[in-house]
């Protein structure tokens, strides 16, 4: 089973659940992988028909599954595009002439349908590393090679799409703004209108189209920016603080929107975007790459050896309690705790290896310990926050 | 249907889109189109009026308002051409893509820069459709063969020299020779002739011989021909004359010595508002009565009105109106406004403009403002030297080493791959000013030539040698410099090729 078959047995479980949602961004997804234009019409006429019918359940599904086979039809006899390495950093480091701030050195490999994230508090380099990747800055030292064509350095530059945190306004109309990044792109004029529908209603951007730049929300603004990303066509997307503006239903939206634009059978891109999210960012990203004063720390196992801080398989809970550090250090002790922090109304408790989520959990009930939550960050970056 | 039009180039064409090229131009084109109107209809000649009585006319409140609206038209569509911007935003362009969009910001300021063209050119087309060159240059002949009759200017007398106490004078003879005969100095035959810009000094010349031979001749039909001819024009454009061609021919037609004391004056009346109006060439008829509130002299009736004087010609043909508007019709054959010198200025204008538009486009705000005082205070300080050095090279070596200098910069940055550094400020110095080069060093050359010639020890005694070779070089770059500025157009295009390619790579470097 390929990677398209893996995800279309996917939506059919959206579809037996249901969750017309996610269902109706996916759909559209594949009627942008196929790349023909009967099926950005049918697909628009679905969504137009949708529109109409929102209460009945029966018909909908009905169509769904209609649109979805035809869509399969089409997808099953298109070759899924094969992971090819993108970009690859050896000791990248970047300084500011007398600044005592440097960055890196930074080893790093992202793939076509990976998302790396970028965690660390603010000023420890990760928009500088961003700026690296797409080309904005020169590395001080080391190496950045992109391993796909650019005839010169403009010509690689529109194919690693940056959005800084802050965005510039758009002028005029946000529909037409994104047919004419479309048509800039190369979009055949009859299918340029098609795309961009698609593409706004892929981010549920359908009611904005003519509103403008300024009676947007940040959050909006974003996912206008994203819509032009991806009418780009970008083989990175470099993304800084997508989360900040986003209330914690938009993140998960965009995060999730994020990982199935990546990991698109037919059109894979690689994205890098940056966050304090962390458990968020975790949960999407197959790469995380911690940056404290400029140095990298990664959470999973594929960066170089010499820069990885190995997890050492402790158990490590953060959690939040009434007691006091003392009641709870003297429960923990019994069961050989490497250490407590009480780091601002959350603790985090280190226990060695032997130690697993269960005895803790056993541990508290029996002790009765009152939690308001609890969380294994073991393989969070989160430790190297609190560490 | 504009919004149909932008809506098909906004998917086939979007730097079209972008540039608001269709509805731009359509607008510009109207206000050509207008402007041209305008003009036209105040190329509208008033017959009866001449030097002394013109109405203002409103060329210039009309040239103020097409430079006004231009700037306005200008300031309207950079709004729009602003608001989006595939360049800054890296998407995919065409090596040729910025000189594409270059040579359009030049066609619309091209049209932006010539709504006085338009006008003027209005206003020389409707002057023209007065008469054909061919008809205008018939009735001229007559006008000014008639010249001769009414009043004016006599030449100067020759002067021979005398000597008076040893020493050499020079006196003017109180005669005059033509055809071996001499006649008084305000004879017919030694009259002017009023010229027209229509005719070359050889036509005037053999004109002139031509109705003086009449004379000598004694040719009385084709002078009486001559004034019916005069006459007739006069009185298609309704002007009056008080004598006809008996009447005039009697009054200054007097064979042999064509000498008469009556003269046909060229208008009807003159006001003037003071008494200092000078008589000297007056005949009284009769002794000018004390107190008396008019007088009467041959040729005049004077009239006084309070401070007002009037001056009323007894004998008189419309040849002021006549000569100050065939005198216009003639400078639109012979001189029009919008020649090739005009059409030139206004191109490197829109030329000028353009770059600047362009260099705003491809850099930022920030940077072409920097640059524009960087540039602003480099002049101050170059010509603060220069005027120290009193020297002429200080300023054009000056800026010439600038030009070279931002060039080889530039070129660094884009090959050493190091970061733009000040490179987007010296990019738009080096777009504004790398059309001076050739300038400069054509007008070095010609400088160092008319040193090397001497010329500026000529006054010191020492004479120019006008087969030199430094000499003849300079005389031929200083009778060229038209044409220098045609071959620096090509120069600049060429350029703007060149550099709209290495824009393009100079964007894809980093930016530290």
């Amino acid at each position: 089973m390929n990677e398209f078959e893996k995800q279309y047995q996917e939506l059919q479980g959206f579809l037996k659940f249901e969750d017309f949602s996610i269902l109706t961004k996916r759909i559209i997804d594949l009627a942008l992988d196929t790349e023909e234009i009967p099926h950005y019409k049918k697909t628009l006429d679905f969504l137009t028909w949708l529109d109409q019918n929102e209460n009945n359940t029966e018909a909908k599904k009905e169509k769904y599954q209609t649109i979805l086979s035809e869509l399969y039809a089409t997808l099953s006899k298109k070759p899924t595009a094969s992971k090819q390495i993108l970009v690859s950093t050896q000791n990248l480091e970047k300084s500011y002439g007398t600044s005592s701030f440097g960055l890196g050195p930074i080893t790093l490999e992202l793939q076509q349908g990976e998302i790396l994230g970028l965690v660390g508090e603010n000023g420890n380099g990760k928009t500088t590393l961003l700026r690296c990747l797409c080309g904005e800055l020169y590395a001080t030292n080391g190496t950045i090679n992109y391993h796909f064509e650019g005839t010169n350095q403009y010509d690689l530059r529109t194919k690693l799409v940056y959005i800084p945190q802050r965005t510039d306004t758009w002028y005029g109309s946000m529909f037409e703004n994104l047919q004419f990044t479309a048509a800039s792109y190369g979009y055949k004029p009859e299918e340029n209108e098609l795309i961009v529908e698609l593409t706004i209603a892929r981010l549920g951007l359908r009611k904005f189209r003519n509103h403008s730049w300024k009676s947007l929300s940040s959050g909006y603004k974003m996912r206008f920016e994203l819509a032009r990303m991806l009418l780009r066509k970008p083989q990175i997307l470099l993304i800084d603080e997508p989360l900040a503006n986003l209330d914690i239903l938009a993140q998960q939206t965009v995060l999730e929107d994020f990982k199935a634009i990546a990991k698109s059978p037919f059109r894979p891109i690689g994205i890098v975007l940056s966050s304090q999210q962390l458990y968020e960012v975790e949960k999407t990203s197959d790469q995380v790459i911690f940056l404290k004063h400029g140095k990298q720390k990664n959470l999973h196992e594929k960066a170089a050896a010499e820069n990885e801080i190995v997890p050492e398989n402790n158990l490590v809970i953060e959690f939040e309690s009434d007691w006091a550090q003392s009641e709870l250090g003297a429960i923990f002790e019994k069961k050989n705790m490497l250490s407590l922090q009480f780091n601002g109304g959350t603790y985090i408790v280190t226990f060695p290896e032997s130690m697993s989520v269960y005895d803790f959990m056993q541990l508290a009930i029996e002790q009765k310990i009152p939690l308001q939550y609890f969380r294994n960050i073991s393989k969070s970056t989160r430790r190297f926050f609190v560490s | 249907m504009f919004k149909n039009i932008q809506k098909y180039l906004l998917i086939h064409q979007p730097l079209l889109w972008n540039l608001k090229i269709v509805p731009i131009s359509i607008v510009l084109v109207l206000f050509h189109i207008l402007f041209f109107i305008i003009g036209y209809y105040n190329g509208t000649l008033n017959f009866l009026e001449t030097e002394r009585n013109y109405s203002s006319d409103n060329e210039s409140i009309t040239i103020f308002f097409g430079i006004l609206s231009a700037i306005i038209i200008l300031i309207l569509w950079l709004v729009y051409y602003f608001k989006n911007n595939a360049f800054k935003s890296f998407y995919p362009k065409k090596n040729n893509s910025l000189f594409k969009e270059w040579l359009l910001i030049l066609v619309i300021c091209l049209l932006l820069s010539t709504f006085s063209a338009s006008f003027i050119s209005g206003k020389n087309i409707k002057i023209r459709s007065y008469f054909t060159e061919s008809e205008l240059k018939k009735r001229c002949e007559i006008i000014s063969q008639a010249s001769i009759f009414y009043e004016g200017s006599f030449q100067e007398p020759k002067e021979v020299e005398i000597k008076v106490n040893d020493t050499l004078k020079s006196v003017p003879l109180d005669y005059f020779v033509f055809q071996g005969k001499k006649y008084e100095l305000n004879s017919l035959l030694n009259k002017n002739v009023e010229s027209f810009s229509i005719f070359n000094s050889k036509e005037d010349s053999i004109r002139k011989v031509t109705v003086k031979t009449w004379l000598v001749n004694n040719e009385k039909n084709k002078v009486k021909s001559l004034f019916s001819d005069y006459l007739k024009i006069a009185k298609e454009h309704q002007l009056i004359a008080n004598v006809d061609e008996e009447k005039w021919l009697a009054l200054v037609y007097h064979y042999p010595n064509f000498v008469s004391e009556y003269k046909v004056a060229t208008y009807e009346k003159d006001d003037y508002s003071n008494y200092n109006y000078s008589n000297n060439n007056e005949v009284a008829v009769a002794a000018i009565p004390e107190n008396e509130e008019k007088f009467d002299t041959i040729n005049r009736y004077i009239k006084y009105v309070g401070e007002e004087r009037i001056v009323y010609n007894k004998y008189f043909v419309p040849a002021s109106a006549l000569n100050y508007n065939y005198s216009i019709i003639s400078e639109s054959y012979s001189n029009p406004l919008v020649n090739y010198e005009m059409l030139l200025v206004m191109f490197y204008f829109a030329l000028g403009l353009s770059i600047a538009l362009f260099s705003f486009r491809v850099t930022s705000g920030k940077s072409w403002l920097i640059a524009l005082v960087s540039v602003g205070v480099f002049n101050i300080v170059l010509g603060i030297t220069s005027a120290v050095a009193s020297s002429e090279y200080v300023y054009l070596i000056g800026v010439a080493s600038m030009i070279t200098f931002v060039f080889i910069y530039f070129l660094f940055v884009i090959y050493r791959k190091k970061g733009k550094a000040i490179s987007a400020i010296l990019l738009n110095v080096l777009l504004w000013s790398y059309g001076a080069f050739f300038p400069i060093l054509y007008f070095l050359a010609m400088i160092i030539c008319k040193s090397l010639s001497n010329y500026y020890n000529y006054n010191g005694g020492v004479t120019i040698n006008t087969e030199d070779a430094n000499y003849k070089m300079y005389r031929l770059l200083e009778d060229n410099i038209e044409y220098m500025l045609y071959v620096n157009l090509a120069i600049i295009f060429i350029m703007m090729f060149f550099f709209s390619y290495k824009i393009k790579q100079w964007k894809g470097v980093a930016e530290n």
